[in-house]
């Protein structure tokens, strides 16, 4: 067993459940996850790599949310999310199954920098310890924490805009 | 924006995370999917340890010689610390070889070095010298196959405070870690953490001469209990060097220029395009063979030494336990552990077996006279199933096993007279080393076949 055999080993499930979760299906997942572990091993081989999960992981979601902007550029009409889930609810996010949630959050998180996407993944959904996430990104965890300050803030925008729009419906 | 409708904002991202959080996953990539990553891995070029890094490392060596020999005094307590560094002080002149430890995608490799008083010099084993002077910083290299001298006043070993960094050794607790035998000599171990290539928690295993009381081999690693990334052998103190070994002047013949010419990467028994990725590749380590190779196998011993490439050797197939291997042919007469893996060497039957953990029994090496570095290991008296032995001519081995091969030339360190040509059998898992001036089988080397099924690129 060999440097890459030990590192899809052991960080392998990590990686694909971070990009499944992101993407939300298996379609474009494989190509992903190599690409993923493609580009870890170009970073390992020029400098030493401390946190490999963590660096892992901070690939896996740029990448993911790369695919999922690509995906949505290649749509010819963009559909807002208000009309992409419609409620007749007056509490419409009681009426959202758990998936159209996690869908619209999918959604929501194209629409914001891609830093602050991946700050917002890697913290909120990976539960990443800011100065982990810090390390990975090469950044201060006083600038991850403004990072997923203005990302909470996009993304409430974006889902408030869904809420309140399906508040309007009879 | 009002106070309610602030929380319900919040409440929704919170609610949204939460599912998206545990929205149902694939467990597992698949077993394909993993197989073509690694194989895209391995395709990835990994830049050498360049040898300055090389000789930094070495630069390290008398440090660690000394903190060798707080060890002993730690580990023992026959030797006061005082009296061995008094000792090591002494010592005006020193040899050792250099084995940069490798792995599948990238060989080992491995210099000569010597140093006497300030100047040390490299003999690497790919042509190039390195001769620098700790008092002046001045370094010159001389690639000796492009006739190139390449002068540099940047010290290669970097301003390292040899009583500082012992200081620092002295401040951690190395541990006595026993005894292991190395070809025959039993040396005691002693391992402790070190500061090494400018990092801290670098951790270095000394194995020590017991009746010299001082170190005949080291393996250092980046990590704690981590693999060796080299290892200093055969220590010799005091040898006789004369000082035209480390004269600074360019050699007659040989063109002075900035920078040495770039080099075409060594050939390497590696992945190459249109290679899977169970690619059969040699070992991961120098084997250190035994200086007397011991009693000869019996002729019961040789029947169960029949190797079967792409299967195993007599009965063991690969994949083998330790545990099977043993019950076979016996303990080995050395091992030599490398992370989870073993070299276990039946010297007397001139046989090396590696044995993964997890994937048992992984490659045998069967060597000749002249196979390596390994000139006085008791040469493999036994046979391919097909009847290829040590000695067997190239026409004998294509008639046994066909020309479906891809040859690789070879040096052997330290016999620049032996030239060597590796017919490698992917398919069957064999790998045969032929003397180039004999035109016959040196050596056999088996593993399991290479399966061709698996795509190497990266699906897009």
């Amino acid at each position: 067993m060999d440097e890459c055999d030990r590192i899809v080993a052991q960080h392998g499930q990590a990686v694909w459940q971070t990009i499944y979760r992101l993407l939300g299906s298996q379609e474009g997942a494989a190509d992903c996850f190599q690409e993923t572990f493609f580009q870890f091993i170009q970073i390992a081989a020029k400098s030493n790599v401390d946190h490999s999960l963590a660096l892992l992981k901070r690939i896996a979601t740029r990448r993911a949310i790369d695919l999922i902007r690509k995906r949505a550029n290649s749509r010819q009409k963009q559909v807002p999310l208000d009309e992409q889930y419609p409620s007749k609810e007056v509490d419409p996010w009681k009426g959202l199954a758990a998936e159209e949630f996690a869908q619209s959050l999918r959604d929501a998180l194209q629409h914001i920098p891609p830093d602050q996407a991946t700050v917002f993944c890697m913290t909120q959904l990976e539960q990443m310890d800011p100065s982990e996430v810090g390390t990975a990104m090469g950044i201060d965890t006083g600038h991850v924490a403004v990072l997923l300050h203005r990302a909470r803030a996009a993304l409430q925008g974006r889902l408030a805009k869904h809420l309140w729009a399906s508040r309007r419906q009879p | 924006m009002n106070a309610d409708k602030m929380s319900d904002d919040g409440d929704i991202l919170e609610i949204a995370t939460r599912h998206l959080r545990e929205s149902r996953t694939a467990s597992m990539p698949s077993r394909e999917l993993i197989g073509r990553t690694v194989a895209a891995m391995r395709q990835v070029p990994r830049p050498k340890t360049p040898w300055t890094a090389m000789a930094l490392t070495a630069a390290s060596l008398l440090l660690i010689i000394g903190a060798a020999c707080w060890f002993i005094s730690r580990g023992s307590g026959e030797i006061a610390f005082a009296d061995v560094m008094q000792h090591v002080m002494q010592t005006k002149s020193f040899q050792a070889t250099i084995i940069q430890v490798g792995d599948e995608r990238e060989p080992h490799e491995s210099a000569r070095l010597s140093v006497k008083g300030p100047r040390g010099r490299f003999d690497t084993d790919d042509g190039l010298i390195i001769i620098d002077d700790d008092k002046t910083g001045d370094t010159i290299t001389l690639d000796t196959k492009a006739k190139v001298a390449c002068r540099s006043t940047e010290p290669i070993n970097g301003n390292i405070d040899v009583y500082a960094e012992l200081r620092q050794i002295a401040s951690q607790m190395p541990k006595s870690i026993g005894k292991k035998n190395f070809d025959g000599q039993v040396l005691n171990g002693f391992s402790g953490t070190v500061t090494l290539m400018g990092k801290n928690g670098g951790s270095a295993t000394v194995w020590v001469d017991p009746q010299s009381r001082l170190p005949a081999r080291i393996e250092l690693s980046l990590k704690p209990d981590g693999q060796p990334m080299a290892v200093i052998d055969n220590l010799k103190f005091d040898v006789a060097l004369d000082d035209s070994m480390f004269d600074m002047t360019v050699p007659h013949g040989y063109e002075l220029r900035a920078t040495l010419p770039m080099r075409a990467p060594r050939p390497m028994p590696r992945q190459s395009a249109n290679r899977p990725s169970t690619a059969f590749t040699r070992p991961t380590v120098e084997i250190p063979l035994p200086q007397t190779p011991g009693s000869a196998p019996t002729a019961e011993e040789l029947e169960r030494l029949v190797l079967k490439p792409g299967i195993g050797i007599g009965e063991l197939k690969f994949g083998a336990t330790r545990q099977q291997i043993v019950k076979v042919l016996g303990e080995p007469q050395g091992v030599l552990r490398q992370g989870t893996s073993e070299i276990l060497q039946y010297s007397s039957a001139g046989v090396v077996l590696a044995v993964d953990g997890p994937l048992g029994l992984q490659f045998i090496m069967a060597n000749g006279p002249s196979t390596f570095n390994t000139p006085k290991v008791r040469p493999f008296a036994g046979s391919t199933d097909k009847g290829v032995r040590i000695g067997s001519t190239r026409a004998a081995i294509e008639a046994a096993y066909g020309k479906d091969y891809v040859t690789v030339g070879v040096r052997v360190m330290d016999h620049p007279e032996i030239r060597q040509t590796q017919l490698t059998y992917n398919r069957l898992g064999l790998l045969v080393i032929v003397d180039s001036g004999t035109d016959r089988c040196a050596g056999l080397w088996i593993a399991p076949p290479v399966v061709t099924k698996a795509s190497t690129k990266p699906e897009r």
